[in-house]
């Protein structure tokens, strides 16, 4: 593997011993035990490998495996619903981008459809893009816009990034339940949960904030230096969570949301949260540590598990930043 | 014992992993003694090492329909990433610190079939190559622990860590003279118990 990279500015015992190692790791166990030689020793650290217990390796593969057949069985009823409703990333995006009138009566088309099978599926779009911005293009110029690029975090969430609007916009009316949370990294908005009070609310402290939700809030362990809790605001739609923490630069944001299967007092009904990000801004996949995240106009780290969807961002934020406090998160 | 699957078959393993479980079972079998040497080697405690390698695979199996497979040596950097951040997380979270543990506390290092004073020997030598390990800077530990216990290559090292190959292998060169230096000079007695087997 070592034949890629130059290894000219290694002795020619440095170069062998790379080229031992790598025959010890690939090969297994080895024969030579000479522990005096620096290859022998290499030899014996390599056969010094801890084995795993027969019965525990045992439990996890089962338990793994019905893991793997629970996982499979979401994801199927998930492509499913997903192909039944449309609610693949192209319709997302056209739903979306055609504005927020046009996203509404598709979300109703799909809830119209769907309701047959006693079933309601609520889609929440989380605009980067300013709503008004979005709201403003006109039916005709917003259809023709674009995807760039889309990175899909997990079944239910997915950033997508989109050409410009026209220069020509003309601003259509918004729906009327639409709440709306202006951010610095953009606003966000959607539709309420059906018989809910749309109005968005705010706090100033987690604990109380904690207390209006239904899952556990997180809460960042790591901040620069002066930052500090601020505002959260909790959104009508299924207890999506903003924190907001000031300090001495912009402020920084964290968003969580649960997602996919949620809890309904309607046993005879199934919701569904997603969230969609659209950006005509810069969206770059990257790696959080193992998952595969999004990082948006390069102030914004998304990510999200077949549970939750997370965001941090912040203007004065880059991605090693946004990543420490993402990863500072309990 | 080879340790390493072909990467096409590795890649239709895990295209299969969802919809066939004899599929998954080959994927688990293969890393599964890497992991948990590598894991064991970083925590040494029996129980804590099976509860890290088993959050591990269950993020695995959580996430594995967004892993992208990105040619030979994807997965495993992927899986060793998850691996080193949960472990990161354990000495995070509640202020855990690395250190010794006892004899008794520890995994089983060699096969069933050896004689008990053999087993006790193998733990002696087990601990004294960690506390070997340990006294180099933690670079160096991670990446000879990544490269011995978890089997990777230089450039998979490279992409759980986030640096370059080449430094992996100056790192890894520099760590090995170190550690045999360490091993040769400073332990002679114990040195010569161990070769004793």
């Amino acid at each position: 593997m070592n034949k890629h990279i130059d290894h000219s500015e290694f002795t020619e015992q440095e170069q062998r011993l790379l080229v031992e190692v790598e025959r010890l790791v690939t090969d297994g166990s080895p024969e030579t035990r000479d522990e005096d030689s620096l290859f022998g020793f290499c030899a014996h650290l390599a056969g010094t490998i801890p084995s795993v217990d027969s019965d525990f390796k045992q439990r996890l593969e089962n338990q793994l495996l019905e893991r793997l057949n629970e996982r499979e069985l979401a994801i199927n009823k998930t492509t499913k619903l997903n192909e039944h409703l449309d609610m693949n990333i192209t319709s997302l995006k056209q739903r979306v981008i055609a504005g927020i009138d046009g996203f509404q009566k598709n979300v109703r088309k799909s809830g119209g459809t769907i309701m047959k099978r006693r079933l309601v599926f609520f889609t929440i779009a989380v605009l980067v893009v300013a709503i008004l911005t979005v709201a403003s293009v006109p039916h005709v110029r917003a259809v023709v816009v674009e995807a760039i690029k889309s990175v899909v975090l997990s079944p239910y969430s997915s950033v997508q990034q989109v050409t410009e609007p026209g220069a020509n916009a003309v601003k259509p009316e918004a729906p009327e339940n639409l709440w709306l949370i202006k951010t610095d990294i953009g606003n966000f908005g959607g539709d309420p949960s059906p018989g809910s009070d749309p109005t968005v609310r705010s706090e100033r402290s987690f604990e109380v904030a904690q207390s209006m939700i239904g899952f556990r809030l997180l809460a960042p362990t790591y901040l620069p230096e002066n930052y500090s809790l601020k505002e959260v605001k909790v959104a009508p739609f299924n207890d999506m969570t903003f924190l907001f923490y000031g300090g001495p630069g912009h402020e920084i944001i964290i968003v969580q949301m649960p997602v996919g299967y949620l809890a309904s007092d309607d046993p005879n009904s199934v919701v569904v949260g997603a969230t969609g990000m659209i950006t005509t801004g810069s969206l770059e996949e990257v790696d959080f540590d193992g998952q595969k995240a999004a990082w948006v106009d390069g102030h914004t780290l998304v990510w999200g598990s077949t549970e939750y969807t997370y965001e941090v961002g912040g203007l004065d934020l880059n991605l090693q930043q946004a990543m420490e406090i993402a990863r500072s998160l309990r | 014992m080879k340790r390493r699957l072909d990467p096409e078959q590795e890649k239709l393993l895990l295209e299969r992993a969802f919809k066939a479980p004899d599929a998954f079972r080959k994927i688990y079998e293969h890393y599964l003694p890497r992991v948990y040497a590598y894991v064991v080697y970083r925590v040494a405690r029996k129980q804590d090492a099976e509860d890290l390698v088993s959050e591990t695979f269950f993020k695995v199996v959580d996430r594995l329909d967004t892993f992208e497979w990105r040619g030979e040596g994807s997965f495993s950097a992927w899986l060793f990433r998850i691996t080193k951040n949960n472990i990161a997380d354990y000495y995070r979270e509640a202020g855990r610190v690395d250190k010794e543990v006892s004899l008794d506390e520890l995994s089983e290092l060699a096969p069933d079939n050896l004689l008990p004073y053999e087993t006790i020997r193998q733990k002696e030598k087990f601990v004294f190559l960690r506390q070997l390990i340990r006294a180099l800077p933690p670079r160096r530990q991670e990446i000879i622990q990544l490269k011995f216990f978890g089997g990777l290559r230089n450039n998979e090292i490279a992409q759980v860590l986030g640096i370059d190959e080449r430094t992996v292998a100056s790192h890894l060169c520099r760590g090995l003279e170190d550690l045999h230096r360490l091993y040769v000079c400073e332990f002679p007695q114990t040195k010569k118990e161990g070769s004793h087997e």
